[in-house]
């Protein structure tokens, strides 16, 4: 049996393929002001509101020049640690004769899972301009490993906002195209998903699934039959 | 957002001027000259300090300063406790002196100064170590620099030996000469300005210089020349001041009458408040009725735990007031000795020139600072 994707056309399923990025520009600002005076900075934010993508977006803006380091904090066993991250950054001969780099940025996903050991390595490694910049992405602030001074070390917490109805009409455009979908039913979708990008996305896919098997005109009561239906 | 728009390239700073990392702005220090005076002599004397001070006040900053002060002929070793996996393993602090060579044939060095940042993080085995190396001469001195008083974990004969020091918030007067330190007689930031951020800061220099990160870049985007008065009463107030502001409305609350007690049960409830038994209150019981009945039992419960949590209120509003009270006295009686000329010189004084240069060297070329920042271990 065919995927739901292949019968409309596409080659290979819309909603997980990479896109552009939407929204949140005053949040963007602030995080990228931060990395270049060399501040700590804490997002917050639900899951699906879009923190990997933010942070992905960063690496887009500043990659290429070996300073960013990206980490996903559930992935980081007890052995690897924020020491060692650095240190395997550089080349054989550097490493060899113990010398560490030097105005490194440092992205943290999930801070959930940061150990207070890793903290505390980090709180060192950004007091001796080790480390220019660090960046906490989690769901809450401030996290149970984490020291009250490196608390007062953090300069700000950015919240994010959900999307603009526009900007989320733009994410979907831009994965499926003007084909499918009105404008309106992308809103209502939109809403129902409690304005959380993450859900927005799977609902979408749930709606053009449905259109893929055979409906030509989806409205906004049959989006919210099929939504209600899927709760 | 291109690179030009950062505030500070506006104003012709390369970096930001405003950075909380100790390990840029080291080569001067203000505040507490007594302090460094008696740690660097106590140092050279072969003794054994610990510094205690709180979060962003300094410590590691005055531990650079002592690198810079006593660093050039290899006998300073510095070691930020919180890196740690384990143990404090003083060998290979000693050994890596001589690189590569002196963990091949465990040389030593005499005479070492070993700087303890984070000290909290030690364990009683490592002032063990630590005391073992020291009684052999490897150390000559060991300063140990933490939040929290730690001397009651080390054993016996050090806690004899070490002399406490204690660093203090600083005055407001070095608050304004740090920052000109950092941004220069700079007309954006004015002096009585300065001293405000820093009260609004709590007294601690890393939230003030956070605040005044903060102030500058929202005025040279604004286009503003100068930060206002205005602007720094927007700060987020520290837990001081939110402690100040939350025992207000408390107090006014526990004037009011809490419960409304209906009348005829006011006799009762001023026998609740002073405490005496209650005798007529199973006589009067007959005659209530049922839905009257339910409110004498609330009035009883709910009178005695109000009052209770009120006097809990007042103390703690009492106590927070009291040490705001004692912070400011403080702050006041640090002015006065920081105004006096020998301790404190300025730097626009001429007469006073030489002092100046000689308390505050001069910072090392840029080439020099990177050699040193980037060594493991900080050898000088």
């Amino acid at each position: 049996m065919s995927e739901w994707y292949t019968k409309i056309g596409f080659d290979g399923d819309p909603f997980t393929k990479e896109s552009g990025f939407e929204g949140h520009d005053a949040l963007v600002e602030e995080v990228f002001y931060a990395i270049q005076s060399g501040n700590m900075v804490s997002i917050v934010g639900d899951s699906g509101s879009g923190k990997t993508k933010i942070l992905q977006e960063i690496i887009k803006r500043f990659g290429g020049k070996k300073k960013i380091i990206y980490v996903n904090c559930k992935h980081m066993q007890k052995l690897v640690n924020v020491e060692t991250l650095l240190q395997n950054r550089q080349g054989f001969f550097k490493r060899i004769m113990g010398k560490k780099p030097s105005k490194m940025i440092l992205l943290l996903d999930e801070v959930e899972s940061l150990t207070s050991k890793n903290c505390e390595r980090i709180k060192y490694y950004f007091d001796q301009n080790y480390l220019q910049s660090v960046i906490f992405t989690g769901k809450s602030f401030p996290v149970e490993g984490m020291s009250p001074s490196l608390v007062q070390r953090i300069s700000k917490v950015l919240k994010i906002d959900p999307l603009s109805d526009y900007e989320a009409v733009r994410i979907i455009r831009d994965k499926i195209g003007d084909k499918y979908l009105t404008d309106r039913v992308i809103k209502t979708i939109y809403s129902k998903s409690g304005r959380n990008t993450g859900r927005l996305l799977q609902n979408c896919k749930t709606v053009m699934t449905e259109i893929a098997h055979g409906k030509k005109d989806i409205t906004d009561e049959e989006v919210e039959k099929l939504l209600s239906f899927e709760k | 957002m291109s690179e030009t728009e950062l505030w500070y390239k506006k104003m012709g700073f390369a970096e930001n001027p405003f950075s909380i990392k100790p390990a840029i702005y080291s080569d001067s220090v203000y505040g507490y000259p007594n302090v460094i005076a008696e740690v660097a002599k106590s140092i050279a004397a072969g003794k054994v300090v610990f510094v205690r001070g709180n979060y962003g006040n300094g410590k590691s900053t005055m531990l650079k300063h002592l690198l810079k002060k006593f660093g050039g002929q290899g006998k300073l070793a510095y070691f930020s406790c919180n890196r740690l996996e384990d143990r404090l393993d003083v060998k290979r602090i000693l050994n890596g002196r001589y690189g590569f060579f002196g963990k091949v044939f465990d040389l030593k060095p005499k005479n070492m100064i070993l700087l303890l940042d984070e000290a909290q993080h030690l364990a009683k085995e490592d002032f063990n170590a630590i005391m073992h190396y020291f009684d052999s001469g490897n150390l000559k001195s060991v300063v140990f620099v933490a939040k929290e008083p730690i001397t009651e974990s080390m054993p016996e004969r050090l806690q004899r030996a070490v002399s406490v020091h204690n660093l203090d918030a600083v005055s407001s007067s070095d608050a304004v000469a740090i920052v000109r330190k950092r941004i220069g007689h700079l007309g954006i930031l004015s002096d009585d300005i300065i001293k405000d951020v820093f009260k609004k800061s709590g007294f601690n220099v890393r939230v003030m210089l956070k605040n005044c990160e903060m102030l500058c870049r929202y005025a040279i985007n604004k286009g503003l020349n100068s930060v206002n008065s205005d602007l720094v009463e927007l700060l987020p107030s520290s837990n001081e001041e939110k402690q100040k502001e939350q025992a207000k409305p408390r107090e006014e609350i526990r004037q009011q009458p809490v419960v409304s007690v209906p009348r005829h049960f006011e006799p009762l409830v001023r026998a609740i408040k002073k405490q005496e038994p209650v005798q007529d209150y199973s006589s009067k019981r007959d005659t209530v009725e049922p839905h009257v009945e339910k409110e004498i039992e609330e009035s009883f419960e709910a009178k005695p735990v109000e009052s209770l949590k009120n006097v809990e209120v007042s103390r703690l509003a009492e106590s927070s007031k009291e040490d705001i009270r004692k912070e400011l006295l403080k702050e006041e009686q640090a002015e006065i000795e920081m105004d006096e000329p020998i301790i404190m010189p300025d730097p626009k004084d001429p007469l006073s020139e030489g002092l100046f240069d000689e308390e505050t060297k001069p910072g090392l070329p840029d080439d020099e600072e990177k050699k040193s920042s980037s060594a493991e271990e900080l050898y000088y």
